[in-house]
């Protein structure tokens, strides 16, 4: 039996020991000191930390009509390394053809090398159900949250949109973006090898609350009626831009707000740049002869002129200096008030003013709602410009009484002729009506921001521009069984120089009805239309397109014989 | 022997729950693909009652605006002006 040396022995046993104490050493220090560390990495294995989005809120037209509306569509991706290379030209043809594509760039997408690539995101039902169907190995879809506006183009101006990012630009959606966003929500959970929660595990949860859902004052069928008349005014004129805003007189709420060009709020890469302008609320232009009521409302409130009152029109009228001239250079002779307004005499807008000065007539300007914001809840407002009057030149009181010199929007415009035909009384103008959210309904109350002028001034003025439409300039906008009230307005186009431009004009219409109890007030703005001094004819045409729609949506009766 | 039985009911008790919580996502996701599928509807019926579509459809069809819409008062009507 062959004999082992104790000196051999001992030297296996001190290695072993040695073996032993360095294992045991190393256990000890991840038992110990390094147990945070395994642990974390043991942790990550297998749980996950997400972000749960909060649903962004619906928006409603004031009949529950769905406006705006966040859906989770499908987003189609390719795990080119799992699609086998000879195959993929034909899945690049398949996926071409159902995704109306070229297929080179699918194709070559593909063999880009890349490891995960999206091919399309958001795609319509019909089609990532079709392409569901070809069961490509390699190609997967994942939901993702897209923003929807089912009316296409309708109400773009009043919605806005949202960005690729997630944050509303414009109209509701900029105004209202961190009420609709809502906040995020948060889950931790343990999951298995194949990514499914484990019932049995940590499970920590912050649910996320959604964003509110708001319901505009805004009417569908009013807001196609608007679009629809804009677009046929706009292109029959070949008009730059314009506008068409209905407004509840009695409450300041708007109905309808359009604006021309317009977009597709979910496809705004295409949209011109300039669309994404809301010409309701961001157009400063010079109003023309539509502020000549707010400036005989003035006289009339401060008792310095009566609708009988009367002047000699020589067809033109000298002011500081300048000579201003009624339109094409027309005398009348032994006139009215109330035939300035019929008539649409500069000349005698100017002589009103006169009565009035620089002073009353800028103050009144102030009460009306001009040069400053009206506060609506619609992003990117502009306040339009009445220059301090340390800045008006003498002939200035002259020009500003029949809307030149001075820039409104069509909004500020909507409202001035509202109080008008409220009685009086200038409203702040608002689209959301109300708010619901996890606390519950919470509505809008209208705001009255001043009375601007007497109950019996209003009463003066609606009587002069439903004669307007009556017997004067404005009878092309006078409709079969209806009292209607309005004004017409042409305004010459400010150059950046401070003159004016040749042949170019903004064409407007600001009117009401019934005029005896107004329920509806309907402003259209036309910028540089081509048929020019004729361009309020289009604009007149636009706001009786809109106003027999909704006459006949809101059951309105007639109050005259037809 | 207790001791055996006792860890054999709390292995199929857990087995039993961790196979319930698979049950509760899968439903779960059957919840969350039908509500997507309710709103995909809601957006369609949306789009088919849009007043800008109606309009189109009718125009396609051939139809026109009328030029006039009688309307019969409740009352007497009595001129204004």
């Amino acid at each position: 039996m062959p004999t082992v040396r104790r000196g051999r022995l001992r030297l296996l046993f001190a290695l072993f020991a040695a073996a032993s104490l360095v294992l045991t050493g190393r256990l000890a220090y991840w038992q110990t000191f390094g147990r945070a560390e395994l642990l974390a990495r043991a942790t990550d294995q297998v749980r996950s930390d997400l972000v749960v989005a909060a649903q962004r809120g619906i928006i409603r037209d004031r009949n529950g009509a769905i406006l705006a509306t966040t859906v989770e569509l499908r987003s189609l991706y390719a795990l080119p390394s799992r699609i086998p290379k000879d195959e993929r030209p034909r899945v690049a043809q398949q996926l071409g053809v159902l995704l109306g594509r070229d297929a080179a760039p699918i194709l070559a997408a593909l063999d880009s090398g890349a490891e995960w690539l999206y091919i399309q995101r958001w795609l319509p039902e019909e089609t990532a159900t079709a392409i569901a169907a070809l069961h490509v190995p390699g190609l997967g879809f994942q939901n993702e949250p897209k923003r929807l506006y089912p009316n296409d183009s309708i109400g773009a101006a009043v919605l806005g949109f949202v960005n690729d990012a997630g944050v509303g630009v414009n109209g509701v959606e900029g105004y209202y973006d961190s009420l609709l966003r809502g906040t995020d929500g948060r889950l931790v959970v343990e999951r298995d090898p194949n990514n499914r929660d484990l019932a049995v595990g940590l499970r920590e949860a912050v649910a996320p609350r959604n964003g509110a859902d708001l319901t505009l004052t805004i009417d569908l069928v009013a807001q196609t009626a608007a679009e629809r008349e804009l677009a046929a005014a706009v292109k029959k004129e070949r008009a730059t831009s314009g506008s068409i805003l209905v407004v509840d007189p009695s409450d300041g709420s708007i109905r309808a707000l359009a604006s021309a060009p317009t977009y597709d709020p979910a496809a705004v890469r295409l949209a011109d740049p300039e669309a994404l302008r809301d010409r309701a609320i961001a157009w400063p232009y010079e109003p023309g002869s539509t502020m000549k009521a707010m400036t005989i409302g003035a006289a009339l409130n401060e008792h310095l002129v009566r609708p009988t009152d009367s002047y000699n029109d020589v067809g033109y009228t000298i002011v500081g200096g300048r000579k201003l001239n009624n339109a094409l250079d027309k005398a009348y002779g032994p006139t009215t008030v109330t035939q300035i307004l019929e008539r649409s005499l500069n000349a005698g807008a100017a002589w009103v003013g006169q009565k009035l000065g620089a002073q009353r007539l800028a103050d009144y300007f102030g009460r009306f709602g001009f040069g400053k914001p009206t506060g609506v809840d619609l992003a990117g407002e502009v306040s339009g410009t009445v220059r301090p009057l340390a800045e008006w030149y003498p002939v200035d009181v002259g020009t500003a009484s029949f809307g030149q010199g001075v820039s409104v929007s069509p909004l500020q415009l909507a409202m001035a002729y509202a109080a008008i035909a409220n009685g009086g009384t200038l409203y702040r103008p608002y689209v959301v009506t109300s708010r619901r959210d996890a606390d519950g309904e919470h509505r809008t109350a209208p705001v009255a921001v001043s009375r601007v002028v007497t109950p019996d001034t209003a009463a003066t003025v609606r009587g002069m521009l439903l004669a307007t439409v009556d017997v004067g300039i404005a009878h092309n906008a006078a409709i079969s069984g209806f009292s209607v009230a309005g004004k017409t307005g042409t305004a010459q186009i400010a150059s950046p120089d401070g003159s004016y431009l040749d042949d170019q004009y903004v064409s407007s219409f600001a009117g009401f009805f019934p005029a005896e109890d107004p329920k509806y007030v309907v402003v259209v703005v036309l910028e540089k239309p081509a048929s020019r001094l004729l361009g309020t004819v289009t604009a007149t045409d636009a706001f009786k397109g809109v106003a027999q729609d909704i006459l006949r949506y809101a059951r309105i009766q007639p109050d005259r014989r037809p | 022997m207790f001791c055996f039985a006792l860890a054999l009911v709390y292995v199929s008790q857990t087995t039993a729950l961790s196979v319930a919580g698979y049950d509760v996502q899968k439903l779960a996701a059957q919840r969350d693909e039908l509500r997507r599928q309710n709103s995909l509807l809601e957006i369609q019926s949306t789009r088919l009652d849009s007043p800008a579509r109606i309009a189109a459809d009718a125009r396609r069809l051939g139809m026109v605006r009328a030029r006039y819409v009688p309307v019969i008062p409740a009352q007497p009507l009595i001129a204004k002006r």
